[in-house]
């Protein structure tokens, strides 16, 4: 008995220290450093913190992204500087077991943070943590992500037996996850399956809107947020647009231009507008390139605005253009996209490729002048245009405007930057694809070339010259309606500005000749407007899907295999293999490995 | 809390209920001998002998005896003043003849302690080596930090010096490595308590770890037992083996008091042979041919200025040894002081120390204030207290160690061009007191370096113990040890700009630098036992422990490091480039509670039982990791059994007088490494930001399962001494078996994860441990002991999740493959160099190029052998160039005695390890404008030179330098550590005890072949980095003056 009342009195303190209460395991880890799985997701704080980790996350991706899809497109080349693994992208070889860029796991490390948050807002839920309408703001904004990122997967990768990517819509934790028996309940699909199931996702997400939740919208460093989530209207455009949804792509990528609903948001909002002032002011261009006025046939008094697009920031023209962008900061992590394109302060790994250049020069202006705003366009009054010729030799500028000499408060240890995403530009053209394969060719050519106002001069040729009521309109119903009426005091009806009328169409914008249709409306006009994403969007990560997609719709590898290899073609690589190799669908793919 | 309660009171009920009253009677059986001096065969009058607790007698004039005792299978044991106490065992024997030894000699019959017991050798069943700094050779007392006590006569304990700087001290491997990612250090008990070696945090001084053990005095330390063989009841902790040090402790009333005082000259190490400055102004000028630049532009270069009217013609016509510069003799001084006494209540042991050490690199010290508080008190008849306290602090300025780095003194002043100087000199070559900038080739001014930089450590621990005892019974005792360690080191660093080339960083050009951290480990400890021990009749001992011990760790560390501050007088963090500054730290918690039971039996005096089990807990590991869960957590299960048979108390060899012991051991049990990080088995979050704002995302492929790794040892072991213990013999063959290997294991790309850490593969350890002692000469006058240890292992891996793979460290590959060693180097073979173009051409080889191109060889190049015969010297072609583990290792040591002079001396030897030379690589590879070896003379200049030394190109864009059996060399050495000739002065009064002078030289003579500054060295304590010698500073020759004094 006295034994055991001993014990009692040196035990029972001894362990007190160990076994804090009964109901704990005895020996837990406290932890400061990491934070253990009951201490996130409590609150809408912890809520917050789950998307911006996943925005961290996706910033990870820009370089890669880039990569992908443009270097192993026929626009982006290799310079003497890249490595194999560079090379083995640009050229479509087997890709090396190591090769970092051809490694998807940055993609599914995203998507499994998506697939946790997504998970967990569902227990907050039910745990009444938050209410249902705030986790639906951010349940939506996870999924959209996770699409965005399975849709990059399945563009670029699928598994050699398989075939397709894994379709993963839960948390992979723990190393059970990676039981084979457990991750078969995850169907590969290819992408076409993919498209349908990314598609049923997104028009199955509870808000599609903006977000205008105070916790999320905010000025972070100095940059507003509201452009850097991603536009959930943009993503199911674009993905009815994969699918083949044509009319409902048109839809969606009309509603995001009808966003301006009062003062000049109504007319420039989204709408590729034109320089109402043609003055040399770069902040009332509207991104607008041409000549000084009436001096038109002065070459040295080219103005290249469009390009500032790439170089401002906040301002008025850059939130009508831009739909999704994001910011590399000098105060968080290094901007590798300076690694990949700087020729100071970076390794200049990567430069536009001859047919790239081939491409813009041989576009013509109003005023007979050859050449492209868009490519390199030297003049004295704007920047040089996507890319710049430093030292001879073309350096891809529009990821590096704001660390280049042309940034005036330039400071090469600040290595700012920006991913560009989705903007205006590509919104237009694709809304013109849908458009044009849903039998709205001559929208489609309007948006393309110069605009609705120069291409719907009347319906009744037969009304008074000043008579507007049957002009300038489309006279369709949503998602074709367009009105570009602008009347004088004269005109009927009088002092009339209708939304569309500042209007100028992708190539209108940078002063190019309107194309010509001869053929078949549907072909021709499709291809014009894979040849326009080429000359706009070139190296933002937009080509291989545009290529892809093209190809698929036709059922035609050529689109995508000519291409490519007349890139190394005019590069002098060995072009006709690897159009041979591009020829067959599954060599578009790298191995999920 | 209700298991842990249940356990205890079983074992405690048991051995309640065991304790019984033992019966004293009469037996009837006597037994004679004498006792006999065993150097003289003189007889000993007045020695007492024991029969257990049963009867007692003191020897006559003649040295005879008569006692009682229990059994003819008893033990007797006698002891007398100024001899080793012994033990004899009867077997049946009624007359016996004892021979005593004098103390210090080695003998099974010493004592060896524990954490709370002492026993004899004799009945040890482990593989245990002892041995006592502080009473054996004060040679061992030279400065240095803990391990010098115990490197050495141990076999099977590897004490590896780390490098020159002072205080650095040693990795200590026992039998090998255990873990190849997990720490392979011993544990370490100072009296009874875990003294934490393991080593926190991250340095900001490149190049240096810190070395707790430097904290504790040598000349503190009274005895060392090492256990090699496992020690279940330390479960988890205890796969590198258990060092128990038991620090001075007081064991008589009467007052001592010892002072010691020495002086060592510590002499700068022997210098690289490097270029001198025409041999270097020809290979720059080679090199930049090579580099492409025009011998026009060469020749207008200001170091190959012809004409001395030109200007700055003296600035580069000078021959500088840099190496004489930066390294220069140095002194070092210790004092120490020891006080002990008591009286029957209480007895203390008290001891300060003073080391101020100077390194041998100009400007580098190490010194170190040391407090120890030892007492043990006698509150009744029952109830005790040992407590112990100590306390350190030690400071380092480490000028350089030697790592590349432009901030490093002795780095920079191996490639520093030798026609240059360090002050500017105006044009007529008239040096100013001004030191100059970085040179031409952007190596930095190795003197402004030493005069403008910083690089402090500062360390200090408390540390200490109160041992509660409470002897319930005569033979259950119940204790309980509370503990705690207070660890606290500030490291402060400052990188000048001025004479220093600038580094890059992605940002912008780095000028100077400041970086400062602190680092906090904080531990409570608290160890409880019961103790029975019972002889339950004469031919059974018990003696049976169980406790429960837990810790519980919290560790800080932060760090800040800014850069480019305006100017060198502005040194304090917060006023650099805030683009380039960075912060971070480390927070860890941990704690472990482990639960053991230890039974000894002793069956007859010669069958030795040793079983022990125990139940680690950790916070560290899984949820569902290995073993039995208890109150929620995992608690590894860890067994053990020992075995021993005295062969010679047998009744058949007690008879054989040549013989003292023959003893047979056999051991088998489990042990642990719970080093696998305090949060990789949970699964958690981590921040990630988006912009400035945080957020949060899961941070690892969990696995619940993650626990501790598990290493089996497994030891035979034979120990023998023979004629009087004149020769005494310990050999063990071993073989230790980790499975459940820590391992970070590749997880598919589809769980967006790299890896996770995962208990998967392992490897095994075999070898053997001699240990031979002997007394060559014992006579009264003259005494000469010579012993010698040897040591070998071998190791294979078993099995790796992926089979093979290889890990990178300063250019050398590792190769880590199933059925292989671990370590072992993975390169190219060569045989010499191409003698010219045509020699190449005629090879048909080519060379794979890093862009995949395949070029051929040329003349001056490297002939690297085409294993995979295919003409293409690729990747494939790597093959083993060699493996760093030694073929054997160890030491022979010696003690001559005569006529107040003793005489000491330790070889310590290692035979058959292969080393990368990485030092000999960055002087030797030709390809960058640094100076180079003076062997680089031979370099192939011309068609048809034969010759083994490639050409000089820039970037070597042949790959000649490659990782290559070209740096690969032979380490074996053998080095004189220490030779010690003391006197001891003949004045015995009251008032002085005793007056000793004594003089060592330490390091004085290594014999090697390797080409590097020292043969010795550690890079770090992985099993990975062995035998890689990055040029850290060596040791050096030492000569030690000094003087004890005993009042």
């Amino acid at each position: 008995m006295k034994i055991r009342k001993l014990i009692s009195i040196i035990a029972i303190p001894a362990f007190v220290a160990a076994s804090f209460s009964s109901c704990e395991p005895l020996l837990t880890p406290d932890a400061d450093e990491v934070l253990l799985p009951e201490d996130v997701y409590r609150n809408i704080d912890d809520a917050d913190a789950a998307i911006r980790g996943i925005y961290g996350k996706l910033m990870d991706l820009a370089p890669q992204y880039i990569v992908l899809n443009e270097l192993r497109a026929d626009l982006m080349d290799v310079t003497a500087h890249a490595d194999l693994s560079l090379i083995e992208l640009s050229e479509h070889r087997s890709v090396s077991n190591d090769n970092p860029w051809a490694s998807p796991r940055l993609f599914f490390s995203l998507i499994n943070s998506c697939n946790d948050a997504l998970y967990q807002f569902g227990q907050m839920v039910e745990k009444n943590r938050i209410s249902r309408e705030l986790a639906d703001v951010r349940y939506s904004e996870a999924m959209a992500i996770r699409c965005w990122a399975y849709l990059q997967v399945s563009l670029h990768f699928a598994d050699p037996e398989k075939g397709g990517v894994p379709y993963i819509t839960e948390p992979l934790n723990s190393i059970e996850s990676l039981d084979p028996a457990y991750l078969e309940k995850f169907p590969y699909l290819d992408l076409p399956t993919m498209i349908d199931s990314l598609l049923f996702a997104m028009e199955s997400i509870p808000y599609k809107d903006l977000i205008t939740d105070e916790g999320l919208i905010t000025i972070m460093d100095g940059y507003n947020t509201d452009l850097m989530y991603i536009d959930k209207q943009y993503l199911l455009g674009e993905l009815n647009l994969w699918k083949g949804n044509y009319h409902q792509a048109a839809v969606y990528f009309k509603t995001i231009m009808e966003r301006g609903v009062s003062g000049n948001d109504l007319y420039d909002l989204h709408k590729l507008p034109f320089d109402a002032s043609a003055t040399l002011d770069v902040t009332t261009s509207r991104y607008n390139s041409g000549y000084v006025r009436f001096y038109n046939n002065d070459r040295l008094s080219a103005k290249n605005m469009w390009p500032t697009m790439f170089y401002e920031t906040q301002t008025n023209n850059y939130h009508n253009e831009w739909i999704w962008v994001l910011y590399f900061d000098e105060l968080y992590e290094p901007n590798s996209l300076v690694d990949l394109f700087a020729k100071d302060g970076g390794s200049y790994l990567l430069k536009p490729s001859n047919l790239a250049i081939t491409n813009w020069n041989k576009q013509v202006q109003l005023n007979t002048f050859a050449g492209d705003f868009r490519g390199y366009y030297f003049n004295y009054f704007g920047l040089p245009g996507s890319f710049d010729i430093v030292d001879n030799e073309p350096v891809i500028m529009k990821h590096i405007y704001r660390y280049s000499q042309y940034n005036p408060d330039f400071n090469p240890s600040e290595k700012i930057g920006k991913w560009h995403l989705w903007r205006s530009g590509s919104l237009h053209l694709r809304y013109s694809e849908a458009a044009n394969r849903d039998g709205q060719h001559r929208i489609a050519y309007s948006i393309l070339n110069n605009g609705i106002r120069a291409n719907y001069p009347g319906a009744d040729t037969t009304a008074a010259a000043n008579d507007y009521t049957k002009r300038q309109q489309t006279f369709l119903d949503f998602p074709y309606d367009f009105d570009a009426r602008t009347t004088g005091i004269s005109d009927v009806p009088p002092n009339l500005r209708q939304p569309w009328f500042r209007n100028m169409g992708v190539r209108g914008r940078v002063y190019l000749q309107p194309l010509e249709v001869t053929g078949d409306s549907l072909t021709v006009i499709e291809s014009q407007i894979l040849d326009e994403c080429a000359l706009e969007l070139a190296f933002e990560g937009q080509r291989w899907g545009d290529l892809v997609r093209m190809s698929l719709r036709n059922n035609n590898p050529s689109i995508l295999a000519d291409k490519v290899a007349e890139k190394l073609i005019l590069s002098g690589k060995d072009g006709e293999a690897v159009r041979q190799k591009l020829m067959d669908r599954k060599n578009w793919f790298l191995p999920l490995q | 809390m209700n298991d842990i309660r249940k356990i205890l009171t079983f074992v405690l009920l048991f051995a309640g209920l065991s304790a019984g009253a033992q019966n004293q009677q009469s037996t009837g059986i006597r037994v004679t001998g004498t006792v006999l001096n065993a150097s003289t065969n003189l007889p000993v009058e007045l020695a007492a002998v024991h029969c257990s607790n049963f009867s007692s007698t003191f020897t006559e004039k003649d040295g005879r005896f008569s006692i009682e005792v229990r059994s003819k299978n008893d033990v007797l044991t006698i002891r007398a003043s100024g001899f080793q106490s012994k033990d004899v065992f009867l077997s049946g024997r009624e007359t016996v003849s004892v021979y005593l030894n004098q103390e210090g000699a080695f003998s099974f019959q010493e004592f060896g302690y524990s954490a709370f017991s002492s026993r004899k050798q004799l009945y040890e069943t482990q593989a245990s080596s002892v041995t006592h700094p502080e009473r054996e050779s004060i040679s061992r007392l030279s400065p240095g930090s803990a391990e010098a006590s115990f490197d050495g006569p141990i076999a099977g304990l590897e004490a590896r010096a780390r490098n020159g700087i002072k205080g650095a001290g040693s990795d200590l491997f026992i039998r090998g490595y255990s873990s190849i990612y997990a720490n392979n250090q011993p544990l370490v008990l100072v009296d009874g308590m875990i003294y934490d070696t393991r080593i926190y945090g991250s340095s900001m001084i490149k190049g240096f770890r810190p070395n707790p053990l430097s904290g504790i005095d040598v000349g503190d330390i009274e005895h060392v037992s090492v256990v090699k063989d496992a020690l279940p009841i330390y479960g988890a902790q205890a796969s590198n083996g258990v060092i128990y040090i038991r620090t001075s402790h007081a064991d008589e009333q009467a007052t001592s008091i010892d002072f010691s005082m020495n002086g060592t000259l510590e002499m700068a190490p022997d210098e690289i042979p490097l270029l001198g400055a025409e041999d270097y102004r020809l290979f720059l000028n080679e090199l930049f041919l090579t580099k492409g630049l025009t011998a026009d532009s060469i020749a207008s270069m200001p170091f190959q200025n012809l004409d001395p009217s030109l200007m700055n013609y003296p600035a580069y016509r000078n021959n500088t040894d840099w190496q004489k510069k930066v390294f220069a003799d140095n002194y070092s001084t210790q004092f120490r002081l020891k006080i002990k006494g008591g009286d029957d209540i209480a007895l203390y042991a008290l001891s300060i120390g003073y080391l101020g050490q100077k390194g041998t690199v100009t400007g580098s010290d190490h010194s170190r204030f040391n407090f120890r508080f030892n007492s043990d008190i006698r509150f009744s008849q029952k109830v005790t207290l040992n407590a112990n306290i100590s306390f350190h602090y030690t400071t380092k300025n480490i000028t350089a160690t030697g790592m590349e780095s432009p901030y490093d003194p002795v780095h920079q002043a191996r490639i520093k061009a030798p026609f240059l100087q360090e002050y500017i000199q105006n044009e007529q070559g008239i040096a100013s007191p001004d030191l100059s900038d970085y040179d031409f080739l952007e190596v930095s001014n190795p003197m402004a370096l030493l005069r403008y930089m910083t690089q402090k450590d500062i360390n200090y621990r408390l540390f200490g113990s109160f041992n509660f005892n409470w002897k319930i019974s005569k033979n259950f005792t119940i204790s309980d040890m509370v503990g705690l360690s207070f660890d606290k080191t500030r490291q402060s660093v400052f990188i000048p700009d001025q004479g220093v080339a600038p580094d890059s960083s992605a940002i912008e050009p780095i000028t100077n630098q400041m970086k400062a951290n602190i680092l906090r480990h904080f531990t409570i400890n608290n160890d409880l036992r019961a103790l029975y021990q019972k002889d339950l009749g004469f031919d059974h001992n018990l003696s049976l422990m169980g406790g429960a011990r837990f810790s519980i760790n919290t560790l800080e560390e932060d760090w800040a490091a800014d850069y480019n501050s305006a100017n060198d007088q502005i040194r304090t963090l917060g006023n650099g480039n805030y683009l380039l500054r960075q912060k971070g730290g480390t927070l860890g918690d941990w704690s472990n509670l482990t639960l053991y039971l230890n039974a000894d039996y002793r069956f007859k005096n010669r069958y030795l039982l040793t079983l022990s089990a125990s139940l680690d807990g950790s916070s560290r590991y899984g949820s569902e990791a290995d073993g039995v869960k208890i109150l929620g957590s995992c608690f590894g299960v860890y067994p053990g059994a020992a075995l021993a048979w005295i062969v010679s108390s047998e009744p058949f060899l007690a008879n054989t007088r040549a013989i003292d012991l023959l003893k047979i051991r056999f051991s088998y049990g489990l042990t642990g490494n719970d080093d696998i990080g305090n949060y990789t088995a949970q699964r958690y979050y981590v921040e990630k930001n988006f912009l400035s704002y945080q957020g949060l995302v899961a941070g690892n492929l969990w696995n619940p399962s993650l626990g501790a790794e598990k290493n089996a040892k497994m030891n035979i072991g034979l120990d023998f001494s023979a004629f009087k213990e004149r020769i005494s013999l310990t050999f063990d063959l071993f073989q230790n078996q980790t499975t459940h290997l820590f391992d970070y294991i590749t997880a598919p790309s589809l769980s967006g994860y790299y890896g996770y850490f995962g208990n998967m593969g392992g490897f095994t350890t075999r070898g053997m441990d001699l240990s031979i002692n002997a007394r060559v000469v014992r006579t009264p006058s003259i005494q000469w002991d010579l012993g010698a240890v040897v040591s070998k292992y071998t190791t294979r891996v078993d099995a790796l999740f992926d089979q093979s793979r290889t890990a990178s460290i300063l250019g050398a590959e590792i190769l880590t493959r199933v059925g292989e060693p671990i370590g072992l180097f993975y390169g190219y073979e060569t045989n010499g160099v191409y003698a010219s173009d045509q020699v190449a051409r005629e090879s048909g080889l080519l060379n794979r190029m890093n862009n995949e191109q395949t070029v051929p060889f040329a003349g001056g190049d490297v002939i690297f052998i085409d294993h995979h015969e295919d003409g293409i010297i690729d990747e494939e072609d790597k093959t083993i160039i060699g493996d760093p583990t030694p073929d054997f290792t160890g030491e022979i040591f010696t003690r001559l005695k005569f006529a107040g002079f003793t005489l000491d001396a330790s070889l310590g030897f290692s035979y058959g390890g292969e080393v990368y030379n990485y030092l000999r690589y960055s002087l030797e590879n030709m390809s960058t404008t640094g100076n180079q070896t003076l062997a680089t003379r031979n370099r192939w200049k011309y068609e048809g030179q034969e010759t083994r030394m490639p050409r000089a190109v820039y970037g070597d864009p042949a790959g000649n330098s490659r990782f290559s059996d070209r740096w690969i060399e032979d380490g074996s050495y053998a080095r004189l550590k220490n030779v010690t000739l003391s006197y001891r002065l003949p004045i015995g009064t009251k008032l002085v005890r005793y007056a000793e002078i004594y003089a060592s030289g330490i390091n004085l003579v290594t014999l090697t072949r390797y080409l590097g500054p020292d043969p010795e060295f550690s890079l770090n304590g992985f099993a990975l980095a062995q035998g890689i010698d990055a040029g850290m500073i060596p040791q050096n020759k030492m000569v030690l003056l000094g003087i004890r004094i005993g009042l």
